[in-house]
């Protein structure tokens, strides 16, 4: 069940939504509980049991790092001054102890479950290559819904309790209801604890705000998700699948639709979920933030998958860019290389770990690591060479806060980030590569003009995707500008505000790529 | 209810009823207006549709089916062993919400006596999602004809709907492939019991009530299938037949009496399908049961039915 499908939308949520609805508030987090194991199981079946093993062991680990924090308060409250720093440490020890074994038991959960295949396979092929007459079993496991997502959030967790940011959880099924909340099971947004565990479990009435917004948000994700997203898939699979088959204009032309269709199919599936959330009276954290106005590959994270990016950011790059080990490094770095290329070292190490981390948490082949490394390097070099790029600007004349400048830098991070989504969904480096040469060495464009380009696809179902692509930007460019569109349409009068929805609903029904050939497109980044 | 929450709840319930309207009104823009050509379907949907170009009363039974049904069930061989008017709406891996939405639409706009459901189609497991949307489709046809848009024109709009194509053979395909199936296993006697999936059984008495509402005969038929068909699923479905009062003809106990060859008779995949031979003998034997069993009409030599005759010659060809 995803949450494009009349199944979700027409009958499992209005049935959630009005059982909630109909229940006393403190009965109402049972009920999410419920539909959210229902959901989970109507996909994933017995599966659920990661899950479930996932819940329970991170409450008691969170149980006994607070057992754990509360022990050390009282022991370092009960000793002199002078003692207290030796029995901290001794505390921080276990503390560390038992974190690290909540990583382990998560993280390695995740590892066999989703790469086990991807390593054995490799190394499999070095023995190949060196001779080795030794062939390991290269394991297939079914994934759990979500698992890539709820895994983070467990971590997060632990990581926050052994921090002391937020108490352990003595209740069970809260717990469990904020790790497993079906809107945002599978695909997102990775939420902290902090950010949402309460108010899910507050059950707070759903007021007509909520229902009329949260309806909106999810009905302008399934546009983005159903018109555009599912008609560009197949085109999309074609060229990537057969890209020998094609010259580079119309690899160009895949390249640039899948960018498309990844960003519509991710970010509408998130404003279905968040609209959801929104229903329920649940804030969940936005993961986009108009990333395609960014000026830089660095920017574009911090705009694109937002959740995971700060993820990456507070539980690895400053834990590896800050840990002790990195500052000396920092330190030594600054006495011979200065203040701007000294830091860079320990920074470019922790970059290196989240980039590889990221590109790996999105499948496991060498084009998602080389889509890290990729990255990596843009981001690296973007810091590496701003100096030498400010001085270059300077000797120049180009005014760096122009617009025509901001537009050249929007239109160079377009460009790279959508080489990269090319690496990201070719079939391994070496059709990425093959694509990519394709592209530079045999780029015909007059496959643009005698509609060439149209693999799998037809010119009135690219208008509509193009219009819908007009539609986003210009609501792109509102929100950049700090408006809002929901807020635009309800000040009006009901006939205008009701015209409004019946449009965006009815062009969905009827440009939707559904039904007829096509088959039902599950949400990509559930597969991650 | 406060008078707020009332007048707000009025106003979803408002705005729904309006969605609805407008919903059916866009069915009937986008419903096709000819059976000849439909944009971005495959040719299945069209061999499916081929009973609209036919006369509300001209089709004596109906056959709603799987590929079971279109491999091994000949309209025209119907027609020319019994003068029985007939049409085959199957469609690859059909499940039994898609005939249910079959069986709701014929009914809408034809009378046949006889309503013939394939029972593996109805046995068949299916998932949720499909039965749902093709609930949705049931009710607002724009679910399933909104494709249509890329092939309309003002014109089209404005135009009465008027099917023609009829489809050469009414449905029916097979072809001369042969496979030969083991029998030693097939339909082994058993008193086990089958699982039929929950939603299947619903579906069933749903579409038996259908039936019955428009005067309808509801016959389920099991076509040979070595591949499909055992006896612990005889067993299920003859159960669940005989609860709603649904006659069962399970053709797979009949195989000798209707003189089937695992020889030369099947054509694919250990015995899933009849090929042509195999259908001549149950389309045979279909023309007889309904003549006899269900009294319908020999309209053979009836000038009414001329085109019968002239469809039947151009299939020899």
């Amino acid at each position: 069940m995803t949450y494009s499908q009349p199944l979700f939308f027409a009958v499992f949520l209005p049935l959630v939504a009005l059982g909630y609805q109909l229940l006393p508030q403190r009965h109402r987090w049972k009920l999410m509980l419920a539909a959210s194991y229902i959901f989970f199981y109507a996909t994933s079946r017995k599966l659920l049991l990661y899950l479930v093993f996932s819940t329970v062991s991170v409450h008691h680990l969170g149980l006994w790092m607070g057992a754990i924090h509360t022990e050390r308060s009282a022991a370092v409250k009960a000793v002199d001054r002078s003692e207290r720093k030796a029995v901290k440490a001794q505390y921080q020890k276990q503390l560390h102890g038992v974190v690290v074994l909540g990583i382990l038991l998560h993280i390695g959960i995740l590892l066999v479950v989703k790469y086990s295949g991807f390593f054995l396979g490799n190394l499999n092929a070095l023995f190949g290559a060196v001779h080795l007459p030794l062939t390991l079993p290269e394991p297939h496991f079914a994934l759990p819904l979500g698992i890539s997502f709820y895994t983070m959030q467990a971590v997060s967790y632990l990581v926050d309790v052994y921090r002391g940011t937020v108490k352990p959880d003595r209740n069970l099924a809260r717990l469990a209801l904020w790790l497993g909340f079906f809107p945002q099971i599978m695909e997102g947004p990775i939420c902290r604890y902090s950010e949402t565990a309460d108010q899910i479990w507050a059950g707070n009435p759903i007021s007509y705000h909520n229902l009329t917004f949260g309806a909106q948000r999810f009905a302008w994700g399934m546009l983005k998700k159903i018109v555009v997203a599912d008609q560009l898939n197949w085109p999309v699979k074609e060229i990537f699948l057969n890209y020998t088959d094609y010259n580079g204009a119309v690899i160009f032309f895949g390249m640039i639709a899948y960018t498309v269709q990844l960003y519509m199919d991710f970010s509408g599936s998130l404003d279905m979920v968040i609209g959801t959330g929104e229903i329920f009276g649940v804030k969940l954290p936005e993961n986009f933030r108009q990333p395609f106005f960014s000026k830089t590959v660095s920017e574009f994270w911090t705009r694109w998958h937002i959740t995971l990016g700060t993820w990456f950011k507070d539980y690895i790059f400053y834990p590896v860019s800050l840990s002790g080990g990195m500052k000396t490094l920092t330190a030594n770095a600054r006495k011979k290389l200065g203040n701007h290329y000294g830091p860079m070292l320990a920074s470019g190490v922790a970059l290196l770990a989240v980039w590889l981390a990221n590109g790996l948490w999105h499948g496991s082949g060498w084009n998602y690591i080389c889509f890290g490394l990729y990255h990596f390097v843009l981001i690296f070099s973007g810091t590496l060479f701003e100096p030498l790029n400010k001085s270059l600007c300077d000797k120049l004349h180009i005014n760096r806060q122009s617009k025509l400048w901001h537009a050249w830098q929007i239109f160079r991070t377009v460009v790279l980030v959508n080489f990269g989504e090319l690496i990201f969904r070719a079939h391994g480096m070496q059709a990425a590569l093959g694509m990519l040469k394709r592209i530079f060495t045999d780029f015909d464009p007059r496959v643009f003009a005698n509609g060439d380009y149209l693999v799998d696809t037809d010119g009135k179902s690219l208008i509509v995707c193009l219009i819908v692509v007009l539609v986003v930007l210009a609501h792109s460019i509102l929100r950049e500008r700090g408006g809002s569109l929901r807020e635009v349409v309800a000040r009006q009068k009901l006939p205008v505000r009701w015209l409004c929805y019946y449009v965006l609903i009815l062009f969905i029904v009827m440009f939707g790529a559904y039904a007829g050939s096509y088959a039902p497109i599950d949400p990509l980044y559930a597969g991650f | 209810m406060n008078r707020q929450s009332a007048k707000q709840l009025l106003r979803v319930a408002g705005f729904l009823a309006g969605l609805a309207l407008l919903l059916s009104a866009a069915s009937r823009v986008y419903e096709a207006r000819d059976n000849q050509k439909w944009a971005d379907v495959s040719s299945f949907y069209v061999y499916s549709k081929g009973y609209l170009a036919h006369g509300a009363d001209e089709l004596d039974a109906i056959f709603v089916g799987c590929s079971e049904f279109y491999a091994s069930v000949s309209p025209l061989r119907i027609w020319e062993q019994s003068g029985v008017t007939t049409y085959n709406v199957a469609t690859s891996a059909q499940r039994i919400y898609r005939s249910d939405v079959f069986i709701h639409n014929i009914l809408r706009t034809h009378h046949p006596k006889v309503i013939v459901l394939d029972a593996f189609a109805a046995i068949r497991e299916g998932n949720a999602e499909d039965a749902v949307f093709d609930a949705f489709e049931t009710r607002f046809p724009i679910f399933a004809d909104h494709n249509n848009w890329k092939d309309y024109d003002w014109e089209k709009i404005v135009s009465p709907i008027h099917y023609t194509n009829r489809v050469a053979n009414k449905g029916f395909r097979s072809n001369d492939m042969v496979d030969v199936p083991d029998r030693e296993s097939y339909m082994v006697p058993s008193d086990e019991l089958a699982h039929i999936p929950v939603l299947n059984r619903l579906y069933l008495g749903h579409i038996a009530r259908l039936c019955r509402s428009h005067g309808v005969e509801l016959v389920l038929v099991s076509i040979p299938s070595p591949a499909n068909w055992d006896y612990p699923i005889h067993n299920a479905l003859q159960a669940d037949a005989d609860a709603l009062g649904i006659p069962l003809i399970d053709l797979n106990l009949m195989v000798d009496e209707l003189g089937i060859d695992f020889e030369t008779d099947f054509q694919d995949s250990g015995g899933d399908h009849l090929n042509f031979s195999g259908a001549e003998k149950v389309s045979d034997y279909l023309a007889q049961m309904l003549r006899e069993q269900y009294a319908l009409p020999d309209h053979r030599g009836d000038p009414a039915f001329a085109q019968w005759d002239q469809e039947l010659e151009e299939s020899r060809n």
